[in-house]
């Protein structure tokens, strides 16, 4: 059952546009740079406002994410008419609860993180209020993979 | 009421524009004061002033994902040479007050209350 839905999606997204991103950690003086790209190929495709907005804000978050709790990532896109998917997955110290995580406010982010002004616990929140579909899969030390599935 | 542009806010209130002039034009519809960048691309509006103490190139990423109309560093904080010509890149201009966040709040809340729009 399990893999004949996974197959069928996997056909599904065959269909639509991709693009993908390699995402180094540490690398804060790019954080933004995917998110900023795909609201510029969304603003020209016929994608209301308010949907540009809300996935344009969750990749932002998801980059930002990687670029600073992980050694490395990748940031894949794929949209049509009727959807966008976006798949994140990266090599890093995981999470070590991911509900816990989930809660506005909590944080692991060291003090040069917060100096920046990130790590305030919003982010998996931030996505979580803008995604339709938020999956989310992690193993400490190995990383952690996202999925979000916008319906637009 | 008719509209505010950030170069109105720029000589009413000012400040000194660094950077991202090209924008000066822009309608302010209203204000956003965060110093968590989270908190800001989660919640400011489109065509906010973003009040912020910030001056790392982040802030510049943020405000163009978000639409805002300009960025005040309050406080006599100066903008990272990279904030600046980020700020020139993407047309959003990078403002700088000596006024701590509370004191520019005050100005801009009486100078923009009555706008219907804020």
């Amino acid at each position: 059952m399990v893999f004949s839905i996974s197959q069928a999606f996997v056909r599904y997204i065959r269909k639509m546009e991709k693009f993908s991103f390699q995402i180094s950690g540490g690398d804060y003086q790019n954080i933004g740079y995917v998110s900023n790209t795909i609201k510029k190929i969304l603003n020209t495709r016929k994608i209301s406002a308010v949907n540009s907005r809300r996935i344009a804000v969750s990749i932002f978050e998801v980059e930002t994410n990687i670029i600073l709790y992980a050694r490395r990532g990748t940031i894949e896109i794929e949209l049509d008419n009727s959807s966008v998917v976006v798949a994140a997955n990266d090599e890093g110290k995981g999470i070590e609860n991911v509900w816990l995580a989930m809660q506005e406010g909590y944080t692991t982010a060291n003090e040069e993180i917060r100096r920046l002004g990130f790590g305030a616990g919003l982010g998996l929140s931030n996505i979580n209020n803008n995604a339709d579909i938020l999956w989310i899969s992690s193993k400490v030390n190995i990383g952690t993979c996202l999925i979000l599935v916008f319906l637009i | 009421m008719e509209q505010i542009t950030v170069e109105n806010l720029a000589e009413k209130l000012n400040l000194e524009c660094l950077g991202g002039k090209a924008g000066l034009h822009h309608t302010v519809k209203g204000v956003y004061i965060s110093d968590l960048l989270s908190d800001v691309v989660g919640h400011a509006r489109e065509s906010d002033v973003w009040v912020t103490l910030h001056t790392h190139v982040n802030i510049v990423a943020v405000a163009t994902l978000k639409n805002l109309s300009a960025i005040i560093i309050t406080g006599g904080r100066v903008p990272d040479k990279e904030t600046i010509a980020a700020c020139d890149a993407q047309q959003i201009p990078v403002l700088v007050t000596q006024h701590s966040t509370f004191h520019l709040a005050g100005q801009l809340y009486r100078l923009l209350a009555s706008n219907e729009e804020f």
